[in-house]
Order: structure tokens, then C-alpha cells, then sequence
């Protein structure tokens, strides 16, 4: 039996077996890492498709803003002088330019005292109306920022731990002040108030004379030339979600070639694992039929 | 154990002389089969790859799909703005000239005061859709202006694509709609926008003129120059959407191939799927064969050794 044992050939056989058996136990535990890759590459790209899906609702969603802001902005300087014309035409006033103009109110069919009421009101309700929509479209960007800080680092604060919300912003008075210059009454609570209640517009329809109306023609400009600039900074926003699409879509492909890649890995370890241990049994059935040709 | 087993064997070898033939007949079959074995592994090995790479192809067409998707989407929102802005547009300029017709109407609202708001949003937007058309492919650059160039690399790869599926008026259609693109565009870039920003408040003395001079200013106004730009910018809007339209009806066209792609490698992947899944299955079976001889010899082995034992 010692003697047997010593059968170089069988030996040789009996080694090469062991050899693919531990092979195939290699390429087993191959597999078992490729898997452990492609499922952590796997988990990687479904991330990125959620980012990416996440992007574009952003960047629709400030498009969208933006547009939005932008038809009313036409609205808003199509009527930036309209009002005042018509209180320079239509009511009666006792300075310069002396505009009031007869042959045009008697076109109309009320009371020159109710068209110039009228007039009057419409002219805040205009200067109320900007004020609501910039307000409005603050309320909706902040939603839009607010909600993904992430992406807009420059619209965030930190304070004892936590992340805020500090993104554009209007300030009535502060941008009062600044063109302080410019108006001829220089109080910003007696503009701000008519945004605000009624009563205010009933005293300014009675009292306000020309060089207030000048006064609410003029912050009406400034309004809306922010507004414009607000409007803008979320476009140039949704450029910069755009291009950071681009770039996350690319790196999709990437994702994808390694997926592939280890797909194809994983695959091939597969078949190196089958074929050693076919060719551990095929060498097995060698040394049998070595022995028995040998008789032992 | 395994030394000892070995022992066995060899032993159990060495007394089976009388079926010697008929063992190296069972053995060959099992060689037979375990090379049938390798064989089938192989092929089932190249029928994955290539059912890996159809689901890598799979893959990489629903991304497309999906971000044809994304684009049909936000284009189809784009040309509905701009279909709606055009018919709002219209409305308000028809109202508009009729009232500036009357004596208050042609006092209160100038040409400026209408026309130039809509001529620097126009710009805006144009900047806007020349960013957005900014495509940049791994060979090259494309601006509008390429793709509003019927000659351009861009625009005969779309005409070569829809030469062979659309009808000669459709592809008329999408010629003139290029054409026309490109004459307003060209028409539109040379208006200076920034002249119609109004950032800046005109002072009382300045609206005084404006009134004074109401019929210079006039919204219905011949030979004006506003009134050109203003009409340049609503025949670039009357074009893109135009435009618009034929891209929309290009892009939702390849979607539809990109689906029929993705319905083809679907199939062709049940198939090999099912094809392997036969192969694995007469490998399962080959090895199980090879492993029941090797069962054999060695069950056989042990018996004979307990037989010996009993004699």
C-alpha cells in the first residue's frame, strides 16, 4: 500500500486536484467580493439617479420661479407710469405740470370726484400688488433653497449645530434708505403702511399731493428693478443646478462602465469557479482510471 | 481520512479485474461528460456575457429614455409658456393699440412704456434658450445658431434620421421651421437689449414730454424703431415656438426608438436567459452524473474492505 503511495503519477493527480479544489474555493470567495462591489456600485448609481431626479425637480422648480416672476415683471413695467399719467390727466392738482386735462375726464361717466378716487386707489393697489408678489416669491424660493441647502451652501448659515435659511431677500426699508435721496418725503413708514391697511390709503387718497405720487412712482421703479434682480439670481441658480446635472449624469456613465465591469468580473469568476471544480472531478476520474489500469 | 479513503480505493482497484473494462467504460463516459461539463460552463459563460452586455445596453438606453424624458418634459413646459405668452402677447397688444386710438389712451401708455418691457424680457429669454441649447457632445460644440443652420453637422444628422420615417410635408414642415428659425434669429441678435432695460426713473419732467409729445411716442406709431424691435422680438417667439414644435415632435420620435430598442434587447435577454438557464441545467446534470460514478468506486471500495473485514 506504501508502495502504491508512492505512485508518482497518482501523486501528481491527487496534487492538481487539491490544487483546483482550493482554486475553486478561490474564485468562490472572488465572487462573493465582486458581488459585495457590484451591489455597493449598484447602491452608488441608484443614489445618483435619485440625485439626479432631485436636481432637475430643483432646477424646474427655480425656472419655473423665475418665469413666472418674469411675466409678472412685464406686467409690472408695462404699468410703472401708467398710474401717474393718469393722476396727472384725470385728477385736479394745484402745481406743476398742469396736466389735468377736461376734454378727458368729461369722456367718462362717473363724477370726476369718483374717477379721481379711483385713479388714486388703483396706483396702491399697483404698488401693493409688487409688494405681495415679492413677497410671494420670496416665500417660494425659500422653499425651493430652503429645502436643499445642500446645494446652495451660499444661502446658509450654521448656529449651535444646526443649518439655517438665508437666502435673497428684500428689505423694504433698507432699500428705502439707500435711494433716501430720491424721494421727496423721506419717512419709509408712511409708503410701507399703505402696503399694509386700509386706512392709510383712504388719508393718502384725500392728502397725498403730487410730490408723493412722484414719491410712490419712484419706489414702484425701484421695486420692481429688484424684483428683476431677484427673479435673475434664480436663474443664474438654476444654471449652476444645470450644470451640476451634467456633471452628475456623467459621472452616471462612469458608474455604469464600472457596474459593467464588475458584471463582467463577477461573470468570469463564476466560470473559473465551475471549471476548476469540473476539472478537479475530471482529474479524479483519471487517477481512478490510472489505478485501475495499473491494477494498483 | 482522506489518505485512508485513498487506501480504500486502491485497494478496492486492485481486486476488480473481472469488471476492469466494464469500469474504465463507466470512467470514460465520466471523462465524456465532465469535458461535456467544461463545455456547457463555457458557453453559458459567453451567453451571460453577452446577456450582461444587452442589460448593460438596457441600461444604458433607459438612462436615455429617462433623460429624453426629463428634456421632452421641460421642453413641452417651455413651448406651452411660450405658446401661452405668444396668445396673452397678442391679446394685450390688439386691446392696447385700439385704446391708445382714444384721448386718454394715447397719453397714458407710450410706446416705451409698452413695447420695451416685452423687448428686454425677449432678450432675456433668448438668452436663456441659447444657454439651454448649448450642447456640448465629447466631438463638438453646438450653439442655437447651429441648430437653427440647416446645413449644419447637427441639422443634417436630424434630416438623414427623419428622411427615412416622415412623410416629405412633415419634413418640409421641419425644413421651413429651421429656415425661419435661423432669419430671426439672425433678425433678433442684432438688437442692443440693454436699451430697454428701464432701470432708470424718468423724472416728472420727463413724463411731462412723454405726455406732451404723446403722438412721437405713439404705440401705433409708423416708422418706429421700438415698434421694429418689439415686432422682430414677437416673430422670434412665432418662430421658436414653430421650432419648437418640430424638436418636440424629433425628440418624442426617438424616444419611441430608444422604447422599441429597449422592447428588442428585453427579448433577446428572455431568450438567452432561458437558453442558459438549459445549459446550466445539463451541466447540473453532467456534474451529477460524474459525481454518482465517483460515488460508485468509492461506496464500492468501502464494502469490499467491510466484506474483507467479515471473511
Amino acid at each position: 500500500m506504501r508502495r502504491s503511495l508512492k505512485n508518482k503519477f497518482s501523486i501528481i493527480l491527487i496534487i492538481i486536484i487539491a490544487i483546483f479544489t482550493l482554486l475553486s474555493y478561490f474564485f468562490d470567495q472572488l465572487v462573493i467580493r465582486q458581488e459585495d462591489n457590484l451591489r455597493n456600485s449598484q447602491i452608488k448609481f441608484e443614489n445618483l439617479n435619485t440625485t439626479i431626479a432631485n436636481l432637475n425637480s430643483i432646477s424646474w422648480q427655480l425656472i419655473d420661479a423665475s418665469d413666472t416672476a418674469s411675466l409678472r415683471i412685464i406686467h409690472f413695467k408695462r404699468y410703472q407710469n401708467y398710474w401717474l399719467k393718469n393722476i396727472l390727466l384725470i385728477t385736479s392738482y394745484d402745481s406743476y405740470p398742469y396736466l389735468t386735462d377736461k376734454e378727458i375726464i368729461d369722456t367718462f361717466n362717473d363724477e370726476p370726484k369718483y374717477i379721481n378716487e379711483l385713479i388714486k386707489y388703483r396706483f396702491l393697489d399697483y404698488y401693493r400688488d409688487i409688494v405681495v408678489e415679492i413677497n410671494k416669491f420670496e416665500k417660494k424660493i425659500h422653499n425651493i433653497y430652503g429645502w436643499n441647502l445642500g446645494y446652495f451652501p451660499q444661502y446658509s448659515f450654521k448656529s449651535d449645530g444646526k443649518e439655517y435659511y438665508d437666502g435673497p431677500e428684500v428689505s423694504y426699508s433698507e432699500i428705502f434708505n439707500k435711494n433716501i435721496d430720491l424721494f421727496n418725503f423721506k419717512e419709509f413708514d408712511k409708503y410701507a403702511n399703505l402696503t399694509i391697511e386700509n386706512k392709510y390709503k383712504e388719508e393718502a387718497v384725500n392728502d397725498f399731493t403730487i410730490k408723493n405720487w412722484l414719491d410712490i412712482h419712484k419706489f414702484v421703479y425701484i421695486l420692481t428693478n429688484k424684483f428683476e434682480e431677484l427673479a435673475k439670481i434664480t436663474l443664474e441658480d438654476s444654471y449652476l443646478i444645470d450644470d451640476l446635472i451634467l456633471e452628475k449624469e456623467t459621472l452616471r456613465y462612469v458608474m455604469l462602465e464600472i457596474i459593467k465591469n464588475i458584471s463582467t468580473k463577477k461573470n468570469y469568476f463564476i466560470l473559473l469557479s465551475i471549471i476548476c471544480q469540473i476539472t478537479s472531478l475530471l482529474f479524479l476520474l483519471v487517477l481512478f482510471r490510472s489505478l485501475i489500469k495499473n491494477n494498483v | 481520512m482522506r489518505i485512508f479513503r485513498f487506501a480504500l480505493l486502491q485497494s478496492y482497484f486492485s481486486i476488480i479485474n473481472k469488471n476492469k473494462k466494464k469500469a474504465l467504460l463507466l470512467i470514460n463516459i465520466g471523462i465524456f461528460f465532465t469535458i461535456f461539463a467544461i463545455s456547457s460552463a463555457m458557453i453559458s459563460f459567453f451567453i451571460e456575457k453577452k446577456i450582461s452586455n444587452n442589460q448593460n445596453e438596457l441600461l444604458a438606453l433607459q438612462i436615455s429614455v429617462r433623460e429624453s424624458s426629463n428634456i421632452l418634459t421641460s421642453l413641452e413646459i417651455a413651448f406651452n409658456r411660450i405658446d401661452q405668452l405668444i396668445n396673452i402677447e397678442e391679446d394685450t397688444r390688439i386691446e392696447k393699440q385700439f385704446l391708445s386710438e382714444t384721448k386718454l389712451g394715447n397719453k397714458i401708455l407710450s410706446e416705451n412704456d409698452f413695447y420695451d418691457p416685452y423687448i428686454y424680457f425677449v432678450g432675456t429669454e433668448l438668452e436663456q434658450i441659447e444657454r439651454s441649447f448649448k450642447i456640448d457632445t465629447s466631438d463638438d460644440l453646438y450653439h442655437l445658431q447651429d441648430l437653427f443652420d440647416i446645413n449644419s453637422e447637427w441639422s443634417q444628422e436630424i434630416l438623414n434620421m427623419i428622411n427615412k420615417s416622415w412623410d416629405d410635408d412633415d419634413i418640409k414642415e421641419y425644413t421651413d421651421a429651421v429656415l425661419k428659425a435661423k432669419e430671426s434669429l439672425e433678425k433678433i441678435k442684432r438688437i442692443d437689449f440693454e436699451n430697454y432695460k428701464q432701470t432708470e426713473i424718468p423724472s416728472l419732467r420727463d413724463i411731462t414730454i412723454e405726455i406732451l409729445n404723446y403722438k412721437s411716442h405713439h404705440i401705433n406709431k409708423s416708422n418706429s424703431k421700438i415698434a421694429d424691435d418689439y415686432f422682430t422680438a414677437v416673430e422670434f417667439e412665432f418662430s421658436i415656438r414653430r421650432w419648437f414644435l418640430q424638436i418636440l415632435k424629433f425628440l418624442k420620435a426617438m424616444k419611441a426608438f430608444d422604447e422599441e430598442q429597449i422592447e428588442i434587447i428585453n427579448k433577446s435577454i428572455l431568450s438567452l436567459s432561458k437558453k442558459e438557464k438549459n445549459i446550466i441545467l445539463s451541466t447540473f446534470i453532467f456534474q451529477l452524473i460524474v459525481f454518482t460514478i465517483i460515488q460508485f468506486f468509492e461506496v464500492n471500495s468501502l464494502n469490499y474492505q467491510r466484506r474483507k473485514k467479515l471473511i
